[in-house]
């Protein structure tokens, strides 16, 4: 999967939010893709506006903190906000039609939505990836720190899929941490 | 760290802590930082997307290169320097930002104010200009320093100055001539490269 390859995150700042863009965060470094951060508002004043920005800023707080490899600078993926006046589904909906996305990943909050609606939504995109709501990295200061790969793929492996391209597991399957976890995942389900 | 100690750890303290693979430590300080940034940078922009944008940027090329902080300087000045210069850079790229000299900035120079210095005027960064400028300050050689407060800070007069220092005053001009220039190329050598480096250049050159 090259890096011509967008992923599309929609959220809501009125919704916790973190885990799932920190999740989508993590699978644009994997996949070295463009990531589109989406959401829609009732009325984009000064106040608003500003809110979303400090809260993608604490959001990405989030992911250098429970994500982020020691060793890598993943920062240099590219991201770009779009912040859409109007109903969340509809300003998604037209965002989809003229924002074309390979994947989009939906955040568990979104599970709420009419089925209609999300059928709608996934059928727009070129396939979609549904979190599920797994509890957030605990904040355990006394353990070590868990493992990132393996909560990134626990992650992946309770998400449900649609229409995903081939190539998209071609392109985890290169990501060499995945052996790791599989051996791991293996090891645990034969005792 | 423990989140007691988290959360009454000092600034410096968290630094030490992501030095050894704390990330707990980086959430914290990146926490308590981030929105002072935004607000720094939206100070230069006026806009939020791009505000959002340098916000972003300055904060991860601080925290990418958290282990050149020497502490020569608190954590929130080096943080803020980084800002600043980000910020600088990225509006001088765009053709909205051309550097004034620092006589023209601090010390009141009667001179024809172009349009965009005007706007830096207005983003209200006087303050930390100000900061970067007393850093330097404090680390010119004592004569200068002296010289510098006596005639800014305590605004002596030539005349006093000429009588203390029991120099002519044409020598008092050319001596605050001299310092206040040395003091631009400094200042704007913090901005360029930052103000820990020149700081660091300033105590070599003065130990050697």
């Amino acid at each position: 999967m090259g890096i011509s390859k967008t992923l599309l995150y929609p959220f809501t700042v009125n919704s916790p939010y973190y885990e799932g863009y920190a999740w989508a965060v993590e699978l644009a470094q994997r996949l070295n893709a463009k990531l589109q951060l989406f959401t829609a508002v009732e009325s984009a004043d000064e106040t608003t506006t500003e809110d979303i920005y400090q809260s993608l800023l604490a959001a990405h707080g989030y992911y250098l903190h429970h994500f982020r490899h020691d060793n890598s600078k993943p920062d240099r993926i590219i991201r770009e906000q779009y912040i859409s006046t109007g109903e969340f589904q509809n300003e998604l909906k037209k965002h989809l039609k003229g924002n074309p996305v390979d994947i989009m990943i939906i955040d568990p909050v979104f599970q709420s939505l009419h089925t209609k609606d999300l059928k709608e939504i996934i059928r727009e995109s070129g396939g979609a990836i549904i979190l599920t709501g797994s509890p957030a990295l605990v904040e355990d200061l006394t353990s070590p720190a868990p493992s990132i790969s393996d909560h990134f793929y626990n992650q992946l492996r309770q998400a449900e899929f649609y229409k995903i391209p081939d190539n998209f597991f071609g392109a985890l399957g290169h990501d060499r941490s995945i052996f790791n976890y599989l051996r791991k995942f293996f090891q645990k389900n034969r005792v | 760290m423990s989140i007691k100690n988290l959360i009454t750890a000092t600034d410096e303290e968290l630094v030490k802590a992501i030095r050894l693979d704390d990330r707990h430590a980086l959430g914290e300080l990146y926490n308590r930082f981030y929105k002072r940034v935004f607000h720094k940078c939206y100070s230069f922009t006026k806009n939020h997307e791009e505000a959002f944008d340098l916000a972003q940027e300055s904060l991860l090329k601080a925290f990418d290169n958290i282990h050149s902080f020497k502490g020569k300087s608190s954590f929130s000045t080096w943080l803020y320097t980084i800002t600043h210069r980000h910020c600088l850079a990225a509006l001088k790229k765009k053709g909205r930002f051309h550097f004034h000299s620092l006589e023209e900035t601090l010390y009141g120079g009667e001179e024809k104010r172009n349009e965009t210095s005007r706007i830096a005027e207005e983003n209200n960064e006087r303050g930390e200009q100000e900061l970067i400028m007393y850093s330097l300050i404090n680390a010119l050689p004592v004569k200068e320093r002296e010289l510098l407060n006596l005639k800014y800070l305590q605004g002596e007069s030539i005349e006093n100055l000429q009588t203390q220092l029991n120099i002519s005053g044409s020598a008092v001009k050319m001596r605050l001539k001299r310092t206040r220039e040395k003091l631009n190329a400094l200042y704007v050598m913090s901005i360029a490269y930052g103000l820990e480096q020149v700081l660091e250049q300033i105590e070599l050159f003065s130990v050697s």
